[in-house]
């Protein structure tokens, strides 16, 4: 098929890291560049920090942070920031605001100042108390995530399928909420890097799958069998979004017993081991 | 001066390697008699970026492929427009580390590295540089922490240092300057620390400050400062973060100002905020104010107006005029007389909800305040904070007419944060700003070059693009437009059609503007994607 591969990469997972989030952060000057290494995390002041200081922290997570983590925190495109600062400590928040990690670009537009009080904000949201508790029961729920083949598209440690997203730490950054909703319309709002695009090649061939790269000239695609599609877009005679639509299929049909004791296993997912 | 706290490696003189001229005021005058060179940020005084070479043309684009490539030595992406003269490449690498490469092979030659605190983290910006100046022998370079520098271009060695500015108010540079008869002219970025804004003029030869134009008041007697209410101009803005340009006929410097603080909450500083978000003309001897133009009063999205202004000479009305033009952040193209700055064309060249249309003097005319201005839960508003244009650089033809720009399409929520300010870097609100953005709508914004009729701003051809690309666009005499799209395709369109006609994946994003230059008659362009140089050229 002219300008068409397929390319199987049996037994590997490759990491992409998904669209881009447009719109950028507030990068007056540009989007921002990989972390820099200036920056370094100081002795923590958020001991000393004033409720006037948590209130302009409040306003500047409104501001900078929420379009990615939810005005509460609760986590959106970005993760969970409740209790993050039991697990990260003052300078460890700091550093990752002042030098991003992973998908989350550094923030330069904050002096070292405004960033304590964006930190001071965040453990205000630990303090609040840790994120809402699960009400199934975890054991119970993994049996759940088993009979239902769970584990074909996703992988919890060094176990199961690459189609879907890795789940070894979703319990850390994923309220319950989000998994209710997610289980009943997966397609709703899919997580970044899982958008499912269609298209037809001049010649008729027709592949669906998750668009793992494209630019102005190609597009990648993975499909469920996790093959890898490469095109040319000169080659393509469409190339469709499918809003709302997902390789993951909708569980909305399990039991409320069964539904609360997933929920309750995926909150139970936190890497410890 | 702190000459000792600078160092030089000089890694290698070789006597095949092309031997330095001098580069006299007069040569940079004529630039457009030298396509082989580009020696200066924007090709030109007009800052045209039009290149004169022709051996590239649609025909034979198909054939591009990469001549040589540089690394640079440090991570952090490069932003410079390198200079070429007479075979030799001047590069810059963040923070503020300048590198003179053999043009022909890119070997390099030298490197000078000054030495920037390390615990300096600029507000608002982030520490790169993106080009040199060059005057007789020197190069002049303004680093991060506001000095401007004079090495020697054979060598890199520190001929003079001066202080600009003190880090500790909020300034930070990350400029070209510009050079102009016996002159080096500077401004200063910072807006969202609180800087003060102003433009400098030294003397090239000893790097003695000549004269200094402050864009925003200093006292309550200065020119504008019955538009700041309450003294607000003491909280400064209208930085002159981006580099200028010259009209040496008229005398005249054209450079663009950046936003009033705090940036988001304007209630505070009520009026149209002079000099901010404004053209200033000024005499090149005096620094006096000839004109200015402020194209958004009283601005609160942070849509600075440091684009790069475009001179060119045009017949308007049957009648020959001298005009600049500025594809400006807040998503209007305009053009005006550079002699009166009168207003001629203002028409949007990118999606923008926040006005109806300009008047006829060419101010806007804005929607409702409450469809447009900041609030606590954020307002949706086109363009995005970073706007429709940036810093990198539009281009402009005289063959052609048309002035090509890298449109951003898209969104953003804008919230307004507190109103207090407290001046300076140590203490700035929201680093300076009284509010922030959050990305608009996913996955909505866009990019695309457009070409536009230069007096018009009518759109004759736009080149669509996926992703948010941030890439100037070149034009050459051979009939070629170049830019990049988001991923790092660096490509080639046809300059009077838009058809794309050779594109090379770089492998990082592409965050500078191209340039063109040859050595032995051979044409070369250059961008650079991630940490490294490309140059491309014709088998």
């Amino acid at each position: 098929m002219i300008g068409f591969r397929s390319l199987c990469l049996a037994g590997s997972l490759l990491i992409f890291s998904g669209a881009a989030l447009s719109g950028s952060h507030a990068s007056p000057q540009g989007p921002p560049p990989p972390a820099p290494a200036a920056g370094a995390p100081q002795e923590s002041p958020v001991a000393k920090l004033t409720p006037d200081d948590i209130a302009t922290g409040k306003q500047i997570f409104a501001a900078q942070c929420a379009g990615c983590h939810g005005f509460d925190g609760s986590g959106q495109l970005g993760p969970n920031l409740h209790g993050v600062g039991a697990r990260r400590g003052d300078a460890g928040i700091f550093s990752v605001v002042r030098n991003g990690t992973g998908a989350m670009p550094p923030v330069m537009s904050l002096n070292d100042q405004r960033v304590w009080q964006v930190v001071g904000f965040v453990r205000t949201l630990g303090d609040a108390g840790p994120m809402e508790a699960a009400k199934g029961d975890p054991v119970k729920g993994e049996a759940v995530y088993d009979a239902n083949g769970c584990a074909v598209c996703h992988a919890i440690g060094m176990s199961g399928g690459g189609v879907g997203p890795q789940l070894t730490t979703v319990g850390r950054a994923r309220p319950p909420k989000y998994f209710y909703d997610f289980l009943r319309d997966p397609g709703k709002n899919p997580p970044p890097g899982y958008e499912l695009v269609r298209v037809v090649t001049k010649d008729g061939h027709e592949v669906t799958g998750i668009r793992v790269a494209e630019d102005t000239y190609t597009i990648v695609l993975r499909d469920v069998g996790e093959h890898f599609h490469s095109f040319d877009k000169t080659n393509l005679k469409t190339i469709e979004p499918q809003p709302g639509k997902t390789v993951m299929p909708s569980y909305g049909n399990l039991s409320a017993t069964d539904m609360d004791n997933l929920v309750a296993y995926l909150s139970s997912l936190k890497g410890a081991q | 001066m702190r000459a000792a706290k600078y160092f030089v490696i000089v890694l290698a003189l070789s006597g095949a390697l092309p031997s330095f001229a001098q580069v006299p005021y007069e040569r940079l005058m004529k630039s457009d008699a030298e396509p082989q060179n580009w020696m200066m940020y924007g090709g030109n005084y007009g800052s045209q970026r039009f290149s004169g070479l022709k051996e590239m043309t649609p025909q034979n684009a198909k054939d591009l492929r990469v001549a040589w490539a540089y690394q640079m030595r440090g991570g952090g992406i490069m932003e410079s427009s390198p200079l070429i003269v007479d075979g030799i490449m001047y590069v810059t690498e963040p923070p503020s580390n300048v590198t003179a490469l053999d043009a022909r092979t890119g070997k390099p030659l030298w490197h000078y590295v000054p030495v920037v605190p390390r615990d300096f983290v600029p507000v608002g910006l982030f520490p790169t540089n993106r080009g040199v100046a060059i005057l007789g022998d020197k190069l002049y370079l303004a680093t991060i922490d506001d000095h401007l520098i004079a090495l020697d271009a054979k060598s890199g060695l520190v001929r003079w240092n001066s202080l600009i500015a003190d880090k500790a108010d909020g300034y930070a540079i990350t400029q070209a300057p510009l050079a102009i008869n016996g002159k080096i002219v500077v401004g200063v970025g910072g807006g969202e620390a609180g800087a003060h804004g102003f433009l400098s003029c030294y003397d090239a030869n000893d790097g003695k400050l000549l004269w200094r134009f402050y864009t925003v008041p200093r006292s309550a007697s200065d020119p504008g400062a019955d538009t700041w209410a309450d003294g607000s101009w003491s909280n400064g803005g209208g930085t002159t973060w981006n580099t200028g340009s010259y009209d040496p006929v008229l005398n005249v410097i054209y450079w663009g100002t950046g936003n009033p603080v705090p940036d988001w909450n304007g209630e505070g500083r009520m009026g149209d905020n002079l000099f901010t978000c404004a053209l200033i003309a000024l005499d090149a001897d005096t620094g006096k104010m000839k004109w200015y133009f402020q194209f958004s009063p009283h601005e609160t999205h942070d849509w600075d107006s440091s684009e790069p202004p475009i001179l060119f000479d045009a017949t308007v009305n049957g009648k020959a005029r001298k005009l600049v033009a500025l594809a400006n952040r807040n998503a209007f193209y305009y053009v005006l007389d550079r002699e009166t700055g009168e207003f001629i064309t203002g028409v949007p060249f990118a999606k923008q909800t926040w006005a109806k249309g300009l008047d006829a003097k060419g101010r806007p005319i804005k929607m409702a305040a409450e469809l447009i201005e900041p609030s606590a839960e954020g307002t949706l508003v086109y363009p995005t904070l970073t706007g429709a244009i940036n810093w990198t650089s539009p281009c402009y033809s005289p063959i052609t007419g048309l002035f090509y720009v890298n449109a951003r399409d898209g969104g953003a929520y804008y919230v307004k944060g507190e109103r207090k300010f407290e001046k300076n870097n140590s203490n700035g609100v929201v680093g300076g700003g009284g509010g922030g953005m959050r990305p608009g709508p996913a996955d909505e914004t866009t990019t695309s070059i457009r070409a536009l009729d230069g007096v018009t701003g009518v759109k004759k051809w736009e080149y669509k693009m996926v992703g948010d690309s941030w890439t100037g666009t070149l034009v050459t005499a051979g009939g070629l437009v170049f830019s990049a799209d988001a991923a790092g395709n660096f490509f080639a369109l046809n300059a009077d059609t838009g058809e794309p006609l050779w594109h090379l994946l770089l492998g990082s994003s592409v965050r500078s503007n191209p340039v063109s230059y040859a050595v032995d008659g051979k044409q070369y362009v250059v961008d650079s994607a991630g940490n490294t140089l490309f140059v491309f050229s014709l088998p």
